[in-house]
């Protein structure tokens, strides 16, 4: 039904005092692109949350019912799927009795009917959204469970209550996060794509809604593959230090590892179609005798209920005394830690500007824009111009724009610094 | 669980032929003796896992290389003999050697592990198991060229097998020299650069093989080869998951007198390219006391590699007596 392949790229040499070694695993998925001619396409539910909240009142509400209609236009038939108006509590737009329903000419014709009667009004529970979205994939058997998240706010409740329901639905389901308007905040639609492995995004222009919600749609029913763990074997003595994935965005799996064995664990990767993607595999290990070589990681893809989904990929590591060879960096590996330290850079610098640290927040954006113009990140390099002057990128000389609150270019500028440029494979070492 | 006999991969409960290797399960065993220096069943040198290293060689426990061939080893059936040795410069031993004999014929395999592959002992050592139970469970005396074509065959299936379910860079891969002597034949089959001498009490000795390499082609069609240009060195035909395909070359010549079959690794012909240097240095005595002294020698001269060296004489000697 799928065919996955995994690939390695690494330093292999290492001091005789041990120390870290950086792998990025290549996980891609030939999976064919059109799983309802192949017979047994998986089942797919899919629920569209949009933000119903006074704030959404006049074009903004307009565009995010258009994108609505859009995005149950995209359904394939037999995708069950539900419509959630949300707003201080979630309402069950379509249908109203809180369930899934699946899609045909007459559903989709009455789901659009519910979407026309949304009315902008109320306060933004992004957390009872969510908690809905999981009631509602809990009763249904579908392999495949999706949901798009619309929202122009920042979260109305209690601080740690988004955090809560985020543990609570992972793994329930995948969420992208799309953002509109002027009033949502960056870290918590990188929170909810992060906690769900989906993506995170802003949009300028509501008026792109539409064609944002109908990608998204479309790239779910291209998905084949439930439920894919990054399965990774370790020698006793080495430690994992961080599993991020790293192309097409950044996302910290550290902590979301569930153990197989005293040697093995697993890390969720959510549903594949036919893509790739890139993981940053970090560990640390101890010191050995120069010239020894010894199996330092076993990279292999599961399906959720763990049978192999590919070969294991071996990566070997081998201890010397010669520092020119245990410092080299591989290529690859260099790129893509010089695109996360960008955006961590960038996190740290609007987390500064909002504690007020104007010394700190000027120096994480110089290091971002150094970073951006290092690794070739131009789309993000634009994005740091908007939000500072940049005063020369090469050295990183830049001066922030106002001395006020956080402004929305910046908000942009970090819900937007996750997306990577793929590094390609064909950087081998000689 | 049970095991393949030939190539040691697991076996499934109603399997009438092993997966890895295409050995029949049930395939009779008519051999009389049989050694090889895969070792594969030693406890990790490091934490004494006792679970058996997977298919790069590596110790599941604590990822340490495990031993899979011996490091030096002298193999002695009287009527065949076989000596491996790590060498002089190398850290470990990755060519391995197997032996066999059977009423009316003795046959010895060598594999060269690849250096620039991965773990290739992992590969020479599934090698040369699964090529000598091949021979040795083929009639090899009725068609040893057939036999010895099966067996590297066998012996790159079971290379590639062994490493399957991972991906390397550079699979584990290795050379191959497989000969049989029988009452009437001497028999070679091989892919690389390990070679097989055939030095006659009377007459002119020669190297049986041509190297699968583009200085060992030239030499045989009589192009003078400096051997300066490493390139012209570099191997064109072995055996392991990354190797081009098709069949083993093979020679098959029936002696007109008494003489002595020498398989060796490139550890020894580096020494000895010529075939008259190598007659030369063989001394009077048994296979064995053959071997040693050869592998010596080439330790002597500076050990660059591994070396293994397998002595067959022809005709085959009378059992309890071979100082004739």
């Amino acid at each position: 039904m799928s065919d996955f392949t995994v690939e390695a790229d690494w330093s292999p040499h290492l001091a005789v005092d041990g120390g870290v070694v950086d792998i990025i695993v290549t996980v891609t998925s030939s999976a064919g692109g059109a799983p309802a001619a192949q017979g047994a396409a998986p089942s797919v539910a899919q629920v569209i949350m949009v933000d119903c909240s006074g704030s959404m009142a006049g074009r903004e509400i307009e565009e995010a019912k258009r994108a609505t209609n859009a995005a149950i236009d995209a359904l394939r038939d037999g995708v069950r799927f539900a419509v959630i108006a949300g707003t201080e509590r979630a309402q069950a737009a379509f249908p109203v009795n809180q369930t899934l329903v699946p899609a045909n000419d007459r559903t989709r014709r009455e789901a659009k009917q519910a979407v026309r009667t949304m009315r902008a009004g109320g306060g933004t529970a992004i957390g009872q959204w969510l908690t809905l979205a999981r009631h509602l994939f809990q009763a249904d058997p579908a392999e495949i469970r999706h949901a798009i998240l619309l929202t122009d706010g920042a979260n109305g409740e209690a601080r740690g209550t988004l955090a809560r329901v985020l543990e609570e639905c992972a793994g329930a389901f995948v969420c992208d996060s799309r953002g509109v308007g002027s009033g949502w905040v960056a870290t918590e639609l990188r929170a909810i794509a992060s906690a769900l492995l989906g993506t995170a995004d802003a949009l300028a222009d509501s008026g792109d809604l539409a064609t944002e919600f109908r990608s998204m749609i479309e790239a779910q029913m291209g998905k084949v593959v439930a439920d894919v763990g990054l399965r990774l074997w370790t020698p006793a003595g080495a430690d994992v230090r961080a599993v991020k994935q790293v192309f097409p965005e950044v996302v910290d799996l550290t902590t979301r590892r569930t153990e197989v064995n005293a040697r093995s664990g697993d890390y969720p990767l959510g549903a594949w179609g036919a893509e790739s993607r890139d993981y940053h595999v970090s560990l640390s290990v101890p010191g050995a005798k120069p010239l020894e070589t010894r199996a330092v990681l076993r990279a292999g893809v599961v399906a959720r209920d763990g049978t192999p989904l590919a070969e294991q990929k071996l990566v070997t590591a081998t201890w010397t005394e010669d520092i020119e060879q245990s410092t080299k960096v591989n290529p690859r590996v260099a790129q893509y830690l010089g695109q996360t330290e960008l955006d961590e850079a960038i996190q740290e610098a609007v987390a500064a500007r909002k504690a007020g640290d104007t010394e700190r927040a000027t120096a994480k954006f110089g290091r971002a824009a150094k970073l951006a113009h290092e690794t070739g990140r131009v789309g993000t390099l634009k994005l740091i111009e908007k939000a500072v002057e940049v005063v020369d990128a090469p050295s990183g000389t830049v001066k922030l724009r106002t001395t006020g609150g956080v402004s929305r270019d910046e908000e942009m500028l970090e819900a937007r610094s996750q997306k990577t440029a793929r590094v390609g494979r064909g950087t081998k070492e000689s | 669980m049970s095991a393949c006999v030939a190539c040691r991969a697991e076996l499934g409960p109603g399997d009438r032929f092993c997966e890895a290797c295409g050995r029949a399960v049930d395939a009779p065993s008519t051999v009389e003796s049989l050694l090889t220096t895969e070792a594969p069943d030693q406890p990790c040198p490091d934490c004494r896992e006792t679970a058996p290293p997977d298919g790069y060689g590596y110790c599941p426990h604590c990822g340490a290389r495990r031993v899979v061939v011996a490091a030096s080893a002298e193999l002695d059936l009287g009527t065949v003999a076989g000596v491996t040795d790590v060498g002089r410069r190398r850290a470990a031993n990755e060519d391995a050697l197997a032996i066999a004999r059977a009423p009316g014929v003795s046959a010895a395999v060598v594999c060269d592990g690849i250096s620039t592959a991965t773990r290739a002992d992992v590969a020479s050592g599934s090698a040369v198991r699964a090529a000598i139970t091949s021979i040795m469970e083929n009639g090899a005396g009725h068609a040893p060229e057939a036999a010895l074509l099966q067996a590297a065959t066998r012996a790159g299936a079971a290379a590639t097998a062994r490493a399957a379910g991972e991906l390397a860079p550079n699979p584990p891969s290795c050379t191959l020299v497989a000969g049989i002597v029988t009452a009437g034949s001497v028999a070679v089959a091989w892919l690389g650069d390990s070679r097989a001498y055939w030095l006659p009490v009377r007459g002119e000795p020669r190297c049986v093989t041509v190297d699968d390499s583009l200085a060992g082609q030239l030499g045989a069609a009589g192009v003078p080869v400096s051997g300066a240009d490493p390139r012209s060195r570099a191997l064109l035909r072995w055996i392991g998951a990354d190797a081009p395909a098709g069949p083993a070359h093979t020679a098959v010549f029936s002696p007109e007198g008494p003489g002595t079959l020498v398989l060796c690794s490139d550890g020894l012909s580096h020494y000895f390219d010529a075939a008259g240097e190598l007659a030369a240095a063989v001394p009077a005595g048994d296979p064995s006391a053959v071997a040693r002294t050869l592998v010596d020698l080439a330790n002597a001269r500076g050990g660059h590699d591994n070396v293994t060296v397998a002595v067959l004489p022809f005709p085959i000697p009378e059992e309890g007596g071979n100082d004739e």
